[in-house]
């Protein structure tokens, strides 16, 4: 056993690599069969108690892929072609053709729409300037600027788009409470979405395929909304003869309650006013917004009270009331209650309680993180009419004032939204005006001023990225980046679960007979390439779990396929030894040259497969990289079991233990 | 156990009938590729899968004629495992009114059904267009990758043998495909997963082709004095066992993978077990010949 001290090194680091790796995933394997067997409450509480572990190990345990666990996967590509025909102004018949042929080349051709445009545009008018279509003064392109600015500005401009897109994607999904959805660009101008679980997949399309509706809103009367949410917080108050009915959402409700609720965060809310631009003298005249004032000090929890009282409020368990007077901001609520609230709230009868007209939407952004990382979102009470439609606004931008650098959001809109938008400014003075993008509020800010201009200011931002956030939200009115379902893929539930079932049994059956076969043909040695195959498929397990990769059905193939060819670097080498053994070697000698002789052979072979492995990794989409990578994974551990490994354990039973070893 | 314990067939010197037997092969496939064709599936074709399930008492031929008015054109319905149908509409439309089209049509035609969407494939033109050509980079390129590994281990011979073999066994194993698609149970549409099969096929096909190589290699070096084809010979009887033992035990999987694996993996793994199949046979039948039938030209060309 000389010289194995390395070898038997190895194995232990690779063995107990991949035991850390999987280790998680047998713990989510185990929770969740104990799970399985809890009561509905039981469950609930146990995965309140232990959020952050039951996370922590659902985010290390092996993935399933989507045609696992069901779901829907979705590729977006954003419409550069409406894009580039919003962008352009003095729109003539010479453009609209340029930018069909463009289309249509696009449709047929490996070349994106922008570059065809271009080149459309270049063939058809060698001396033209780009510029008689698209200008921006933010952007400083003018009359004068030269086609490779232009170029610029709309590459620039589609890779906004792109960006827009995905935020507003984001957002949408968020909204829709898949748990881990994933949202990435894939080359120019896709998005691959991927979303587990998904029960309705038309609801998705519609989610994702919709044109984005920017609209500002006026809120509704504070004082009005405080005597409605009182009503509504009565209507859950439990009473006797429908504590039982209550019992039941209570329930659903009940994880938040007797924890800390979200505490206010110490917003300076947003102003609104007229454009500081050097036209107006009164540019200066922005006041401070005393109203806000100390923001909700009445924070104790309404949920303590409750608990103290029996059965629980099951919405006041699950939303904290902003009992202010001059807001209109209904409650505040954990990211984690917003589908109990909104189910609470969404009831009939509950919505007849708000004042007419006023409609709930929650904010964007979380007003509060806690210091366990959950965040808090508010509620608002808007008018249900829009004011205005954000399709009017032609151009958002963040700016920094002057003097204290503080940022801003500067508004520009055409001619008929700033007559609008004097008419609402000047008749709510003093009033919160809301940005609402797709029923979400992105911003609220008051009402400093009429603005007649149409050239608007967003001040009193807390963050440049609060304001390159709102600009976005902004732009993606004025200019929505439209996106199409190029690709989608769903696989139900059922169907999921019974690829799974597939896939486990065609593992089992396929190790079991080739195991059989193996000990038939080989004898002892037969068992020890077997002892190598069952790590090998364990160690396929921990690679994937190590690199963070999916399993899917085709990856499960990819593992049944390597039990059967994993053997083969076994098999080159016993036969070799059965050759060398024929003429004559001891046992010991025939094993040493086995190995030898065998494996060049092993090597190119594998090396070849792997490439293999490579190119279709690098081609494939989604299922059929799955398969890649557990073809790779399968190379790579067979190799080490069968040259590694497989020695080790002969070396010790010819060495150590002086066994005659059968080759069969 | 022992199979092919020395082993002492006379196999390149009866090259001729491998040569008869592949001619006819490929012949068979090239003549079905070119009359039949083959039938892409949604991947490179684009268009719209439904799967929707619960429809065990359904019809299909019902369904289809049920469905050819709301569809348009000719949608293709078929049993899709135990309980479903799939039906195939062609990418035009948009997604919820074709899936709405198909859910209220069963619901009028069969009212005690009760369908369910189970499974969506939905896959644009363009798309389709980039993921074809991504599969014509992923079959050249691998074609290509290999031809310049085992220039570099081996020789330029050896190259054109092994590409030979695996040209070979895709092209016989697309004609099975063009030959037995409609008339077997299943689908054998041309997709990624198929695509992938292949790849795995001329991994595997390689796999084997090396192993006779590498003793090749070996021989050559060791019995100096033996003309080469008889060295060829020698090399694949010595590594028959091992050829056939590896055969079996993938051969072993892949008839698991085609039975329990699933409607999904059913096109993949009847592609593997043809690939296994063709691919065993092609590195005794075809790629050692290529070097031999090469090494006699170099030589009548030198002499």
């Amino acid at each position: 056993m000389q010289g194995n001290g390395f070898r038997i090194a190895l194995t232990v680091f690779f063995v107990g690599l991949c035991g850390y790796y999987l280790y998680p995933s047998v713990q989510n394997m185990y929770v969740s069969y104990q799970m399985g067997q809890m009561e509905e409450a039981e469950r609930v509480e146990y995965q309140e108690n232990n959020r952050q572990r039951l996370e922590r190990i659902r985010e290390n345990s092996l993935n399933l892929g989507l045609d696992l666990q069901g779901g829907m996967h979705v590729t977006l590509e954003v419409q550069v072609a409406s894009l580039l025909d919003q962008l352009a102004r003095n729109k003539d018949e010479s453009f609209n053709n340029i930018l069909r042929t463009a289309r249509q080349q696009a449709q047929e051709a490996d070349v994106t729409v922008l570059d065809a445009f271009l080149q459309e545009f270049e063939a058809q008018n060698p001396e033209g300037r780009l510029s008689r279509y698209f200008r921006s003064e933010s952007d400083n392109i003018t009359r004068r600027s030269d086609n490779s600015a232009v170029e610029e500005y709309l590459q620039a401009q589609v890779d906004d788009a792109v960006q827009r897109a995905m935020e507003i994607v984001r957002n949408r999904v968020d909204r829709y409470g898949v748990t881990e959805p994933s949202i990435q660009a894939k080359g120019d101008q896709r998005i691959a979405v991927e979303l587990p679980g998904v029960e309705d997949p038309s609801r998705v399309r519609n989610l994702l395929e919709s044109a984005s509706q920017l609209t500002f809103h006026l809120t509704g009367d504070p004082q009005q909304l405080q005597g409605a949410m009182q009503r509504i917080i009565e209507y859950y108050e439990p009473s006797a003869e429908d504590s039982a009915q209550i019992a039941a959402a209570d329930t659903a409700a009940g994880e938040a309650a007797g924890e800390e609720m979200p505490q206010p965060a110490d917003t300076s809310d947003a102003q609104m006013a007229e454009a500081d631009t050097g036209e107006t003298e009164d540019g200066t005249a922005i006041a401070t917004d005393e109203q806000e004032g100390e923001q909700g000090t009445s924070l104790t929890g309404p949920g303590e009270d409750a608990s103290q009282a029996g059965p629980q409020n099951p919405l006041l368990a699950a939303m904290q009331p902003m009992p202010r007077q001059q807001t209109p901001i209904a409650g505040r609520v954990f990211a984690s209650d917003t589908s109990t609230v909104r189910e609470l709230l969404s009831r009939p009868e509950v919505q007849d309680l708000l004042p007419s007209g006023v409609q709930l939407m929650w904010g964007a952004n979380p007003v509060v993180t806690t210091e366990d990382g959950r965040e808090a979102f508010n509620l608002f009470a808007v008018r249900a009419e829009p004011e205005m439609t954000g399709d009017v606004v032609t151009d958002a931008s963040v700016q920094f004032r002057q003097q204290t650098n503080a940022p801003m959001v500067s508004i520009t809109m055409n001619s008929t939204g700033a007559r609008q938008w004097a008419r609402i400014t000047g008749a709510n003075v003093g009033e919160p005006v809301t940005i609402v993008l797709d029923g979400i509020v992105y911003s609220y800010a008051n009402i400093q001023e009429r603005i007649p201009g149409g050239r608007t200011q967003i001040e009193g931002l807390e963050s440049r990225q609060e304001a390159s956030d709102i600009v976005t939200v902004l732009k993606s009115g004025a200019l929505p980046a439209p996106v199409n379902i190029v690709e989608e893929r769903t696989v139900g539930p059922t169907l999921g679960e019974e690829s799974v079932r597939a896939g486990f049994i065609s593992v089992v059956v396929g190790l079991l007979l080739v195991v059989l076969f193996m000990i038939m043909y080989y004898r002892t040695a037969g068992v020890v390439a077997d002892i190598a195959l069952l790590l090998n498929v364990i160690l396929i397990l921990g690679i994937l779990a190590g690199f963070n990769a999916t399993l899917t059905l085709p990856g499960i193939a990819g593992i049944v396929l390597t039990i059967g060819m994993a053997v083969d670097a076994n098999v080159l080498i016993y036969d070799r030894v059965r050759e060398e053994q024929a003429t004559g070697k001891t046992l010991r000698a025939a094993i040493d040259a086995g190995y030898e002789q065998s494996l060049s052979a092993i090597l190119d072979a594998n090396i070849t497969t792997f490439f293999m492995g490579v190119i279709l990794y690098s081609f494939g989409v989604g299922p059929v990289q799955g398969f890649a990578v557990t073809l790779m994974a399968g190379i790579l551990s067979s190799l080490f079991t069968a040259i590694i490994v497989t020695r080790l354990i002969f070396d010790y039973m010819v060495e150590e233990r002086s066994m005659e070893v059968s080759y069969g | 156990m022992r199979l092919f314990e020395n082993a002492d067939y006379t196999l390149i010197p009866n090259r001729r009938i491998g040569y008869i037997i592949s001619g006819i092969l490929l012949t068979l496939s090239i003549a079905s590729l070119l009359v039949r064709g083959l039938s892409l599936g949604i991947d490179f074709r684009g268009g719209m899968e439904f799967v929707v399930g619960n429809t065990q008492d359904v019809s299909t031929v019902e369904l289809r004629s049920a469905l050819t008015g709301p569809l348009g054109g000719q949608p293709e319905v078929k049993r899709y495992g135990d309980t479903g149908v799939l039906i195939r509409a062609s990418a035009a439309g948009d997604i919820n009114e074709v899936q709405q089209r198909i859910l209220s049509t069963m619901k009028q035609e069969f009212p005690e059904a009760e369908p369910r969407i189970e499974k969506t494939n939905i896959v644009g033109p363009r798309f389709a267009e980039d993921l074809k050509q991504g599969a014509i980079y992923a079959v050249f390129g691998a074609l290509a990758v290999i031809f310049l590994y085992i220039l570099v281990r081996f020789e330029w011979r050896y190259s054109m043998g092994a590409v030979a073999a695996l040209i070979h066994d895709v092209t016989i194993t697309l004609g099975i495909f063009s030959l037995l698609a409609g008339v077997v149970p299943f689908s054998l549409q041309i997709d990624q997963s198929i695509i992938a099969a292949f790849l795995t096929i001329v991994g595997y096909s390689l796999n084997d082709t090396v192993v006779v190589f590498d003793r090749v290699r070996e021989y050559v070096n060791l019995l100096k004095t033996e003309n080469f084809p008889d060295v060829v010979n020698r090399s694949i009887n010595a590594t028959l066992s091992r050829t056939v033992v590896t055969s079996v035990t993938t051969l072993i999987v892949v008839t698991i993978l085609f039975l329990f694996g699933g409607e999904v993996l059913r096109g993949f793994s009847f592609a593997l077990i043809i690939g296994v199949i063709i691919g065993t046979y092609s590195s005794v039948f075809v790629a050692s010949p290529t070097i031999v039938e090469l090494d006699r030209r170099l030589d009548t060309a030198t002499t």
